[in-house]
């Protein structure tokens, strides 16, 4: 059984005495539990339009806080803190979904560019280089614009499927300098294959940093999917997602700046919250590395 | 040969075969948009020569494979096409867009550096203490941040509260319209700048040339600046050579938000009115600069630092 570098007593202890690491760790736990049992907990159905109950002023603008509507109501009279418990989990599930698919490509990228090195290190790198080269909004909002019906597996695909380049090359130098190792060399002379060597000996060393880069990429992700549905391109409507609350609360800013700062404060707690839980995780695992 | 003018011309091969690559991808993806030329540049009922015409000089009565030769051509030519909107070349919006960009651009860079180096190199001389941690925090939620809500929040508190700066961008008055998006496309570089040159400086800090320095009975002054601070911005230029390769291409959301001129908002119009040819056009030019930015940067890396090997 594996039993290195995520599970090391010693890397537990550096992260539970690194309080700016659990303070990232107790706004993800919070912010998870929000987008599971957020439906559970939400007043009211977060597409229903109240007219009838005071959720709109006479002239139709959004009301203010109220006992009915904890964080008042948006211009169509919905019900914001319904809407933000539904939409903590569209962000989360496009972030963690298009972080897996961007971890199953970097990891495997890296992997095979760091461990075989010569032609297939040269090949897979330039091509990294090559998507790194294409400007990747650009396409994301050409790919949303074209589908028929936008959904969320869409968004989650195109920003995974762009989003690996960074994990492929930190994952590549860290190969890199493991399959120099004695206990790679180890492996080889007693006839471990190449297989053998990178799924049970070299693989297992990367998960550290593949936990770290994930929990950067989450972050990152919902910002990516925050900016797609500001651009009217992300989740369709009515579905709530943070940015969809944002695009629709930046007509009114003026007259009721509420609704931009809400979504806009809880984009900014739960990327803070998984940036933070990432640096953490880079400090217990490599405490050597004081940088950033 | 001599190492450098291999060198050169590896990297410039693999940047030409990165265009290239780009331009095969930008074909694909124009390709898959449901827009038919024809009806879109001959308007409402065009005689059938016309569309014979015009589908013999974009080669769209050929095959997919020759209609990408003619277009990678036609690309080689420098000949983007006709924008199918304001029916005028595509080289020529671009032109006329391109110098807006480069403003917003270059002064986005400048306030990277002009407040994240000397906030990082602030918070790395106190480190653990209450500056660097601001500093650090600070930073960390100026990561956190998407730039579209930062661009928000400046134009409620300093456009709309406080009267200071027009909302969106105005006609002759130039320089108070950058002010708050250049603000806006700086924040994450003001972030990032910030935590690189702390990181740097803590650890040259403690190397033994520092201490020789100080030994010798150097000011701070003269340690920090000229044998720190020299050796910690090696990676800050790497970093300005990217993002402003990046930036130049056009920021898409701070141009949209801030109703700015420049390729960015031109580009988001494009896709959203299916203008093939005006998505293909600023697509090729902002990943041109990203190509040419990496390609200076390693140059540059090499010059700066004797220790990278001319591989």
């Amino acid at each position: 059984m594996y039993t290195g570098a995520v599970l090391d007593r010693r890397a537990l202890r550096r992260f539970t005495r690194n309080r700016p690491a659990l303070v990232g760790a107790g706004i993800v736990a919070i912010v998870l539990l929000l987008a599971i049992f957020g439906p559970m907990l939400a007043p009211h159905d977060p597409n229903e339009m109240h007219f009838e109950a005071d959720a709109l002023s006479a002239l139709g603008k959004p009301q203010g806080p109220s006992a009915e509507f904890p964080l008042g109501t948006d211009a169509a009279g919905r019900c914001v803190l319904s809407r933000l418990l539904y939409g903590a989990r569209v962000s989360l599930e496009v972030g963690i979904f298009a972080t897996a698919l961007a971890v199953g490509i970097g990891l495997w990228i890296g992997l095979l560019a760091g461990y075989y090195r010569k032609a297939t290190d040269a090949v897979l790198m330039r091509f990294t280089d090559m998507v790194l080269a294409f400007p990747f909004l650009l396409l994301v909002i050409t790919v949303a614009s074209m589908r028929e019906s936008s959904s969320m597996v869409d968004v989650f695909l195109v920003l995974g499927l762009t989003g690996w380049t960074t994990m492929g090359r930190v994952i590549r130098g860290k190969v890199l300098s493991l399959r120099e190792m004695e206990f790679v060399q180890a492996a080889r002379a007693v006839g471990a294959g190449n297989g053998r060597i990178i799924l049970r000996h070299i693989l297992p060393n990367v998960l550290g940093p593949t936990t770290v880069l994930a929990s950067v990429g989450i972050a990152g992700f919902i910002l990516s999917e925050a900016v797609l549905s500001y651009l009217g391109l992300g989740v369709p409507p009515p579905q709530a997602s943070w940015g969809a609350m944002l695009y629709e609360g930046q007509s009114l800013y003026t007259l009721a700046p509420r609704l931009i700062l809400i979504p806009g404060a809880a984009i900014v707690i739960t990327v803070l919250g998984f940036n933070l839980l990432g640096e953490g995780l880079r400090d217990a695992f490599d405490p050597k590395d004081k940088r950033g | 040969m001599p190492p450098i003018v291999s060198f050169l011309g590896r990297r410039l091969a693999w940047s030409v075969i990165t265009l290239w690559f780009v331009v095969t991808l930008a074909f694909l993806m124009a390709y898959a948009l449901p827009a038919d030329p024809t009806k879109v540049l001959l308007g409402p009922h065009p005689s059938p020569q016309q569309i014979a015409k015009l589908k013999k000089q974009l080669c769209l009565d050929r095959s997919l494979l020759a209609q990408y030769g003619c277009f990678v051509g036609r690309i080689a030519r420098g000949d983007l096409g006709k924008s199918f909107n304001a029916k005028e070349p595509v080289a020529k919006i671009i032109a006329k867009r391109i110098g807006m960009t480069a403003k917003l651009a270059v002064s986005a860079v400048f306030l990277m550096v002009l407040i994240g180096v000397p906030l990082g190199v602030w918070a790395a001389l106190r480190r653990n203490q209450m500056a660097d941690t601001a500093i650090t925090t600070g930073g960390l939620l100026g990561m956190s941040t998407p730039t579209f809500f930062g661009g928000l929040l400046l134009l409620y508190v300093f456009g709309f509260q406080l009267g200071w700066f027009p909302i969106g961008y105005q006609k002759g008055h130039e320089l108070a319209s950058l002010v708050l998006p250049a603000f806006t496309m700086a924040i994450t570089g003001i972030a990032v700048y910030s935590r690189i040159v702390r990181g740097e400086m803590i650890e040259i800090m403690q190397e033994d040339y520092i201490r020789t320095a100080q030994a010798k009975g150097l000011s701070r002054r003269a340690v920090v600046v000229k044998h720190a601070l020299r050796n910690a911005l090696t990676p800050v230029v790497t970093m300005i050579g990217l993002d402003l390769g990046a930036l130049l291409g056009g920021a898409i959301i701070t141009e949209y938000l801030f109703q700015w001129p420049g390729l960015g908002r031109e580009a988001v119009k494009s896709i959203i009115t299916l203008d093939r040819p005006l998505i293909l056009g600023t697509v090729l030019v902002a990943s041109a600069f990203i190509v040419v930015a990496n390609l200076v940067v390693d140059v540059l890396y090499a010059a700066l630092d004797p220790r990278v090997r001319l591989e």
